[in-house]
């Protein structure tokens, strides 16, 4: 449809001010749900999806330390010491908060089933673990059976249902991070047009009247400008803190995550092949691709955290242990293919600060510590990115129509002149 | 007109806006759903390889003892023996899980079959500790041997015409058969009862194609280990297990809500086991378990693990020798 121009100048600057109002309206309407939408994105970045994240990597540790907690008490064999058995109970504690923050509201249906599948399985799996433990006690051979069928339970169907969570949650963070980092064009575009606009008509009357400024339209001008500058800023500054966010927090983070389990995988596998008492088997193998994989990527998280003394420090804590552990890991071997089995225990979970377990709990508690360093990071960043968007939304509207309101200020007399 | 135009893209880009700023939470209630945790490995039913049709043997027939035993630690130069002794201990492929004949007792290997190996390594290498025991599962017990991985093979292994085919096995050394276990109280007497329901029984042992060889025929469910098959009847997964009346006394007597039911309906001979080109070694065993059942030995062993089995202590099987 074509609005024909009157030719008449009352009629064409009213038509020039309707226009103005319209489009001024309009820009504030888009450039402030543009704010706004970026602004829960981040909030939500920085806040439910980053707790999913964290409530999805203490179920998986917690859950995989209860696996090797019970595999290398069965492995010492006789009573469980008690403090074997709170580290037990503190892993189940853990996993039940974590499930409990993960399910308050979980946020799709993937990290809902995963959340499902652990609240299903995790009663059946400790009635086995409990199972073994008194048969063990009582040296009945099935004790061990029960305990394979509930690290199996572990393995196949915990973890996974961990790690799937955790995946649903990163790819929520990132998703909601990449949102929110976007650049508002639409709205950016829009207030350009009325910044043109603005002018365009103060040429108009210029050509008309020969009066050098309009001071409504100046006005109106300013604030449409300033909105204009308001929404760049403001979303470039948002975005540039979620990077930060990226780089130091979640990026270092999920390294460090996956160097963790990969640290527990290898420190389960070390046991259940003395528990197997098959020598070099599956387990081992597995264990030695697990140990170059965690070597791998401790050195990247290493890089990744170079610029943040404390965190990089945990992580070289980590990747010395780690050394240390793979040539305690070879003395196990050598004493258990030599037939020295109750020596090859020993030196596995004898408890000595050079016991192969000894050395890869420091490589799980560095992490752990290398872990909350990043997490805070990114907690901080996360946050202030959400918070270069404050008022933003408000003020945006407000200066828009401040802009509609002056134009129209400045006009009236104009078109009055008319009559 | 145009006001009504401007007013719904004015509306639609409200609406769009708040439609991206996050979903719903997922609330609907979920149905219940029993977790089925299974033992590692388990087929159901079990997969039963084809019967390989083999040459008509004597299964108690082996290889007859040198004329003369070595002395311990004096093994003829370049026996099988030799380069033993030579590496200086024994590899035992053992199961660890078999109650009464291979298990961990206070963190040791011990029972039945272990008691033999620690003669045999007595009688090589003058040291009945001199044994390194590799734990194996019931399945790889011949690619094990044939894999250079152990030097012997203890874990009451059935002898038959089939397994002669593919390691040498010493003479009989228990003889058993197989019958059922289920749970006091459950309705089935003996084999003849269990026609549809599932009988348990590890992979690669001889139990599992005798239950799947039965009419009316079970569902054969076959696990790793022997536990495993506890396990699974205790959970009710499993109505029965079914394999020689030796290894079900060790397994009821780890659970007294179980019982070992009807007549043995097959006849074992038992056997160590090593590789075919090592007929020296097969001919060192049966030696050894020459003296042991002519100097009382396998009868202090019998009365060491199995008067749960018949308090009347049997004869040993006695050696047949081919040739």
């Amino acid at each position: 449809m074509r609005v024909p121009v009157p030719r008449d100048s009352p009629r064409r600057l009213m038509a020039m001010l309707a226009g103005l109002v319209l489009l001024a309206g309009l820009t504030g309407v888009v450039g402030a749900t543009a704010a706004a939408h970026r602004q829960a994105l981040l909030r939500e970045a920085a806040g439910r999806d980053s707790e999913l994240v964290t409530a999805a990597l203490d179920a998986y540790q917690a859950l995989s330390d209860a696996d090797a907690t019970t595999a290398g008490a069965f492995l010492a064999g006789g009573a469980e010491p008690s403090a074997t058995l709170a580290r037990y109970r503190d892993d189940l504690a853990r996993t039940t908060a974590a499930l409990t923050t993960a399910a308050a509201g979980a946020p799709d249906a993937r990290s809902a089933a995963a959340i499902a599948t652990i609240v299903d399985a995790l009663p059946v799996y400790t009635g086995l673990v409990e199972t073994a433990r008194v048969y063990n006690r009582q040296g009945v051979p099935v004790g061990a059976a029960y305990l394979r069928q509930a690290s199996h339970l572990n393995r196949d169907v915990l973890l996974p249902a961990a790690q799937q969570l955790y995946e649903v949650a990163r790819a929520r963070v990132a998703a909601a991070q990449a949102g929110g980092r976007s650049t508002p064009w639409a709205g950016i575009a829009l207030a350009a047009i009325v910044l043109a606009g603005l002018a365009g008509t103060q040429v108009h009357l210029f050509r008309r009247t020969h009066r050098v400024l309009n001071p409504g339209l100046l006005a109106g001008s300013l604030a449409a400008a300033a909105a204009l500058a308001w929404l760049a800023i403001a979303t470039a500054t948002a975005g540039s803190r979620s990077d930060t966010a990226r780089r130091d927090g979640a990026a270092p983070l999920d390294l460090l995550a996956q160097a963790r389990i990969a640290a527990l995988q290898a420190r389960g596998d070390e046991e259940l092949t003395l528990i197997g008492r098959a020598g070099p088997d599956a387990f081992e193998a597995h264990f030695g691709g697990t140990m170059s994989t965690l070597d791998g990527l401790l050195a990247r998280a290493g890089s990744a955290v170079a610029g943040h003394p404390d965190t990089r420090q945990a992580v070289e804590t980590a990747a010395a242990a780690r050394t240390s552990w793979a040539a305690a890991h070879r003395t196990v071997r050598g004493l258990d293919d030599s037939g020295r089995y109750a020596q090859a225990v020993a030196a596995s979970v004898g408890g000595s600060p050079a016991a192969s377990a000894t050395l890869a709990g420091v490589v799980d508690s560095a992490l752990g510590r290398a872990i909350a360093d990043s997490n805070a990071r990114y907690a901080a960043a996360a946050a202030g990115a959400a918070t270069a968007l404050d008022a933003a939304p408000i003020g945006l509207a407000a200066l828009m129509t401040l802009a509609a309101a002056s134009a129209t200020l400045g006009l009236r007399p104009r078109i009055a002149e008319y009559r | 007109m145009r006001r009504g135009w401007v007013f719904r893209v004015v509306l639609v880009a409200v609406a769009a806006g708040l439609a991206g700023c996050g979903g719903a939470p997922v609330t609907s209630a979920r149905a219940a759903r029993p977790v089925v945790a299974l033992p590692p490995g388990v087929q159901d039913p079990a997969r039963i390889p084809a019967a390989v049709p083999a040459p008509d043997c004597d299964p108690r027939a082996s290889l007859r003892p040198p004329a003369r035993m070595p002395a311990p630690g004096r093994m003829p130069a370049g026996s099988t023996m030799a380069r033993i002794a030579a590496r200086g201990y024994l590899i035992a492929g053992v199961d660890q899980n078999k109650n009464l004949f291979g298990f961990i007792r206070d963190g040791e290997l011990a029972g039945f079959d272990i008691d033999f190996v620690h003669a045999i390594a007595a009688a090589m290498l003058g040291d009945p500790d001199k044994v390194q025991f590799r734990a194996i599962s019931s399945a790889d017990r011949i690619s094990s041997l044939n894999s250079g991985r152990v030097d012997l093979v203890a874990d009451s292994m059935t002898i038959t015409c089939d397994r002669l085919q593919q390691v040498a096995m010493s003479t009989d050394y228990f003889d058993s058969g197989q019958k059922i276990m289920v749970r006091r109280g459950s309705p089935y007497r003996s084999i003849a009862d269990l026609g549809g329901a599932k009988v348990c029984a590890p992979t690669g042992t001889t139990s599992i194609n005798t239950i799947a060889g039965q009419r009316p025929a079970p569902i054969p469910v076959a696990v790793v280990d022997w536990t495993d098959c506890l396990v699974l009847l205790q959970q009710g997964y499993a109505d029965a297990i079914s394999t020689t009346d030796s290894v079900l006394l060790g397994l009821v007597a780890q659970d007294p809500t179980t019982v070992v039911r009807g007549p043995r309906f097959t006849d074992e001979p038992h056997g160590f086991a090593v590789r075919r080109s090592q007929p020296d070694l097969i001919r060192f065993v049966n030696g050894v378990l020459e003296r042991m059942r002519a100097d009382g030995r396998w009868r202090a062993e019998y009365v060491r693990w199995l008067t749960g089995l018949d308090p009347v202590v049997p004869a040993p099987p006695a050696a047949r020798y081919l040739g």
